[in-house]
């Protein structure tokens, strides 16, 4: 993998308050011998010869309630092996490896023995159904995939043919189809000794897809020297240290699983909870009390199910332990933080990132006082601003109190993405002078907390993820008796936004319940069941700009019953 | 309601879910989230259907007895019986 061209403004040369805090943190960390950096070194090999080496690393909770444990120590050896196993199977720097993996041991060991070897690590969301599956390999350029028996014969194997690039298959399980290869066979045969590639703070490391209103999905890059934000994060928005039980329920597919799900905690040093279970609400209250976790890192999407439970069940079990607890993905309503301190005896910390910013940017983080339903303030290496676009190339700070704008961020956080994979135009429209422009509408209190408005484009948010309405509409598109299709995100009282098609028929086909069934069986096939539509609304046109456009926020306005807007680019004829 | 008649409900609720589940392939033994890409909201959507279908409240903390086929059959006959 190429690095895009370096075209996003450079930050003043001066050292500001903000360029401190990320020298300080850089300080905490090691270091490659060579004045390289490397993420899986600092996650990983620094601890493996220090006083944690002994320490668990990784408790794993399989299927059956059963914990497996690996030492700093072990996950250096396996991470070794994979690395020398990439080296085997000449798997070269800046080559991409792919997982589509639930949370399984397997999945931590590829993600740091990729970054061991010089490569790149993109994991895939494993619920995706082929489509955006073929997509993101086809342009990630993926060389190897690691995944399970199940996904690969169902999602994988019949795209093959259409990603020549994709040169080797691992398999986690013990029997393999054919044309793969036995992951633990091949660690098994490799040496537990491995020289890290010396990468530099700019080398090329995670690849995170992320979704746009138009087009394919956006393949964010980000570089070594993230792992500066992520420590710095993790320790000042989690209070994440050393020795404590942490826990993010994220998705490995989604870049939270990766940013505080993977890296972060062991960055720190503590010990990281994994489920491989999916969302039980009972289950998980058990696995904060058995495994007294300290830090939790979850979604509001979770704590809505939690809430179904009831206060008083909940009660009951022992929190003791727990220091502190955080959300991302979507905005925490007043309502919930309130009842996560009434539920779990502490307050839920909402936090605001983006796969493009790489870490936790905003947040209701350990230092200050929470507001309910706010997003909290910047961290101290964050410069933020509200902003107007008077142009395309140029803006306005907005710096009175209380004014709804478009949320900024100065470049120049380690973690800031550096690139769209094959898609310069695209990452250079996210910036004006040195802004990086996030796409969120905010407004920023007397008090300086940021509260979330809504986003710029039509990109829904649901249950913590970002749906691109462009990718949903295509697959709708595809169904021979669909003439249109308008995708938008409407109000969920559990996920934030349920995703709502709305389609029209050709000529020849009659709206049936029947036909709903079909185009909802043949989305979910196609895209999964967290990015198809749960609802599908027949309807004779659909509302377009003169060029063409769906227009996706009138569909959204006339949905809720709202005021309609300025209408001047709506075609009259439709 | 007879354990037909549950059966026929519990497999309704779950194709109303996830229309691109073919009944007749169901392993009734088996986890539905182990046999078909269901997320933790379909499977949501999937108890309440059945609760509407069935006129019947179930507890959240009995939803993961409704994660297989016959699971859910056991269950919901007992709940009826009750």
């Amino acid at each position: 993998m190429q690095m895009p061209k370096q075209n996003q403004p450079q930050p003043e040369s001066k050292t500001s308050p903000a360029d401190l805090f990320w020298q300080q943190a850089k300080a905490a960390l090691s270091g490659l011998p060579d004045g390289g950096l490397n993420i899986a070194h600092e996650a990983v090999d620094r601890h493996a010869v220090g006083s944690h080496r002994h320490q668990v690393a990784i408790r794993c909770i399989d299927s059956t309630d059963t914990p497996r444990d690996f030492t700093y120590l072990d996950l250096c050896k396996l991470t070794n092996q994979f690395a020398n196993v990439l080296q085997q199977l000449q798997v070269v720097t800046g080559d991409c490896v792919f997982t589509l993996l639930g949370r399984v041991p397997e999945l931590y060991i590829t993600a740091l023995g990729t970054l061991k070897s010089g490569c790149v690590f993109c994991p895939l969301f494993s619920v995706f159904g082929p489509e955006p599956i073929r997509t993101r390999l086809f342009s990630g350029n993926a060389k190897v995939l690691v995944t399970s028996r199940r996904l690969y014969e169902n999602k994988v194997e019949p795209l093959r043919k259409s990603l020549p690039g994709l040169k080797h298959i691992l398999i986690v399980d013990q029997d393999v189809p054919p044309s793969s290869d036995n992951f633990w066979q091949l660690i098994n045969r490799a040496s537990g000794r491995f020289t890290i590639s010396p990468t530099k703070p700019q080398t090329p490391a995670l690849l995170h897809f992320t979704s746009g209103t138009t087009g394919k999905p956006k393949g964010a890059l980000h570089v070594h020297n993230a792992v500066v934000a992520h420590y710095a994060s993790a320790r000042y928005a989690l209070d994440l240290r050393p020795g404590d039980i942490f826990w993010c329920t994220a998705d490995p597919g989604w870049v939270t699983g990766t940013s505080y799900g993977i890296i972060a905690p062991l960055v720190i040093g503590a010990t990281l909870l994994v489920d491989e279970q999916e969302f039980d609400p009972g289950r998980w209250c058990q696995l904060l009390q058995s495994y007294q976790v300290n830090v939790w890192y979850t979604t509001p999407t979770a704590i809505r199910m939690m809430m179904r439970l009831g206060i008083d069940l909940i009660r009951c079990y022992d929190f003791s332990s727990l220091r502190f607890a955080a959300s991302v993905g979507e905005p925490l309503n007043a309502e919930l933080v309130l009842w996560g301190k009434e539920a779990f005896g502490i307050p839920l910390h909402d936090s605001w990132w983006q796969t493009e910013t790489g870490a936790i940017m905003i947040a209701n983080h350990s230092k200050i006082e929470i507001k309910p339903g706010s997003m909290g303030k910047p961290l101290p290496g964050v410069e933020s601003a509200v902003i107007n676009h008077i142009s395309e190339h140029e803006l306005e700070i907005i710096d009175a109190p209380d004014q709804v704008g478009e949320l900024a961020l100065r470049v120049g956080w380690p973690s800031m993405f550096v690139g769209y994979l094959n898609d310069e135009d695209r990452y250079r429209l996210c910036f004006i002078n040195d802004w990086y422009l996030s796409g969120d509408i905010v407004r920023r209190d007397v008090d300086g907390y940021f509260w979330f408005v809504g986003r710029v484009d039509d990109a829904i948010k649901s249950s913590g993820h970002l749906i691109g309405p462009y990718e949903v509409e295509r697959v709708l598109l595809a169904h021979p008796a669909v003439a249109d299709a308008g995708v938008i995100g409407l109000p969920d009282p559990v996920i934030n936004e349920t995703v709502k098609a709305y389609v029209v028929l050709k000529a020849g086909y009659i709206a049936s319940d029947d036909l709903k069934h079909e185009l909802r069986a043949q989305a979910r096939k196609a895209l999964g069941p967290s990015v198809a539509p749960r609802e599908i609304e027949f309807c004779a046109k659909l509302p377009k700009t003169r060029s063409g456009k769906v227009m996706r926020r009138l569909l959204k306005t006339r949905a809720l019953g709202l005021p309609e807007g300025d209408l001047s680019t709506l075609d009259s004829n439709l | 309601m007879n354990q037909d008649q549950i059966k026929k409900e519990v497999i309704a609720a779950l194709v109303e879910v996830a229309p691109e589940i073919d009944a007749s392939s169901l392993d009734p033994e088996k986890n539905f989230r182990d046999q078909y890409p269901l997320d933790s909201i379909d499977f949501l959507h999937f108890v309440m259907d059945v609760e509407k279908r069935l006129d019947a409240k179930i507890p959240e903390t009995d939803y993961p007895k409704l994660s297989s086929l016959n699971g859910a059959i056991r269950y919901l006959s007992i709940f009826f019986d009750d």
